[in-house]
């Protein structure tokens, strides 16, 4: 899972982006401090950045530049988290997240009524998974993983956390539908993480894209 | 702010301790131990404070050290001060020599003497004359400068007009126009005569807009670049259009 780097100069090209606009960008804090890295090519010292991060940033940067300040779009690309509640019509509303999502959560939560700005990640982080065939049991495997988290730490690293759901095969299989059973983990890293090759890897989300994507939503209301 | 605080005034060799305070003078060699806020902050002479200052406003002259952060509406510094922690504040201006052994940022920032940045500046204007050192990066939307400078990490602003006249460093300058002038000065005559002609070095200069003058660098990219004389450049890499005097030396040309 190593990251793929991209030149300064070729996140110009690819993007058509001027060099003004990207040191501005990076100057007003659109583009993290960690991602710079400098290294040595035949051409001498040049900075280079993750790839897939930095081509991403860019084009959300450039769809929301014509409607908002620099200023603005630096506090939805920060890792910072909005202190405000939202009501269940409320969140119903954004019409991102499904009724069943809603009432799936509040069930483990055993209460409805309004949801804090880290629980609409948990929402959104429940939402994105659905897209993968996981057991009820690896759900709530996630959910617990994510409430027993230290939100403090999470995100004091830029969010930079990637939540993994791993399965791994167990010996024999049951006699009616020939299923093997397995065990599963879920795992909550930042960069790296590398597991033996028996386990499979069934889902896996990067946390700071979940957090963009809902102050993204958010700020669309 | 409804109540009323007492000020504090040392002259002399006095000796205080910090708190909250309507204005705080400090003439001579006095010494106030623990964080100070206050509408005002004067020292002027060899005073210091050991603590953090927060405040409207701060005006330093003569030896003076704040040994923690400053956060104030202006920061006006004159002589040989020095504080150890970093700067916040809206207007930044300073004369004489000075260092800050954190980080700067201003809104304003104007330094007119020698003055030494342990880490970054970041500021919306900032404009210098005479050498300005600083250990990580230069960041401002506007940068003007006149003398020298050593910039240990990245000089980045949208404009960026610099005339130099001594020997100057930065690692990376980057931004959207980029203009530097040789200015001749007594030293810089000399140091012709003694065959020195560069005055700005670095490593990258990126710009849409570009201009330089007896400028070293290994690479020189933009959309339109300009070699006034006297530079040496490696490899010049444009998009658009590239300009280079005949006095200047470039190894390398690539059209993007």
């Amino acid at each position: 899972m190593e990251e793929e780097l991209i030149s300064k100069k070729e996140v110009l090209e690819q993007t058509g982006i001027s060099y003004g606009q990207f040191y501005r960008w990076k100057r007003e804090g659109l583009i993290p401090e960690s991602w710079f890295m400098r290294k040595s090519t035949f051409t001498g010292q040049e900075t280079f950045l993750p790839k897939q991060k930095i081509l991403d940033r860019i084009e959300k940067i450039k769809a929301l530049k014509d409607t908002k300040s620099l200023e603005e779009i630096a506090q939805l690309l920060s890792p910072e988290l909005k202190d405000r509640r939202f009501e269940r019509d409320e969140v119903l509303g954004l019409g991102w997240l499904g009724g069943e999502v809603l009432e799936y959560y509040e069930a483990i939560r055993k209460e409805s009524g309004p949801f804090s700005f880290r629980e609409l990640i948990f929402l959104a982080v429940i939402e994105t998974l659905r897209k993968y065939e996981l057991d009820p049991e690896e759900m709530n495997l996630v959910i617990s993983t994510l409430f027993s988290s230290d939100f403090a730490k999470l995100q004091s690293k830029e969010f930079a956390w990637v939540l993994a759901l791993v399965r791994k095969e167990l010996p024999g299989s049951f006699a009616l539908t020939g299923r093997k059973p397995y065990l599963s983990a879920c795992l909550l890293y930042t960069q790296e993480c590398l597991c033996d090759p028996q386990a499979q890897v069934v889902a896996q989300i990067e946390l700071n894209k979940v957090l963009e994507d809902v102050k993204l939503k958010l700020g669309a209301l | 702010m409804t109540t009323k605080r007492g000020s504090l005034s040392i002259a002399g060799a006095g000796k205080a301790t910090g708190g909250i305070y309507e204005r705080v003078t400090i003439s001579g060699a006095g010494r106030v131990d623990g964080d100070i806020e206050a509408d005002s902050v004067e020292i002027s002479g060899a005073g210091k404070i050991v603590g953090k200052v927060k405040t409207n406003r701060v005006e330093l002259a003569g030896a003076c050290k704040i040994v923690g952060a400053v956060t104030a509406q202006r920061f006006d510094a004159a002589g040989a001060w020095k504080v150890g922690g970093d700067v916040q504040s809206e207007q930044f201006k300073a004369a004489g020599a000075g260092s800050v052994e954190g980080n700067v940022q201003a809104q304003e920032f104007s330094n007119a003497g020698a003055m030494k940045i342990a880490k970054n500046l970041r500021a919306q204007r900032a404009k210098f004359g005479g050498v300005l050192k600083a250990g990580g990066d230069v960041e401002a939307s506007e940068f003007r400068g006149s003398g020298a400078f050593r910039i240990e990490g990245l000089l980045a602003a949208d404009q960026l007009e610099l005339e130099l006249s001594e020997r100057s460093w930065a690692r990376e300058i980057g931004g959207a126009k980029i203009e530097v002038r040789k200015r001749e000065s007594f030293w810089g005559w000399l140091a012709r005569w003694w065959g020195r002609q560069i005055v700005l070095s670095a490593d990258v200069i990126e710009a849409d807009e570009i201009y330089l003058e007896a400028t070293r660098a290994k690479t020189v990219r933009g959309k339109r670049v300009t070699l006034g004389p006297e530079c040496r450049i490696e490899r010049v890499e444009y998009s658009e259009s590239v300009q280079i005097d005949p006095k200047s030396v470039v190894k390398e040309q690539v059209r993007l």
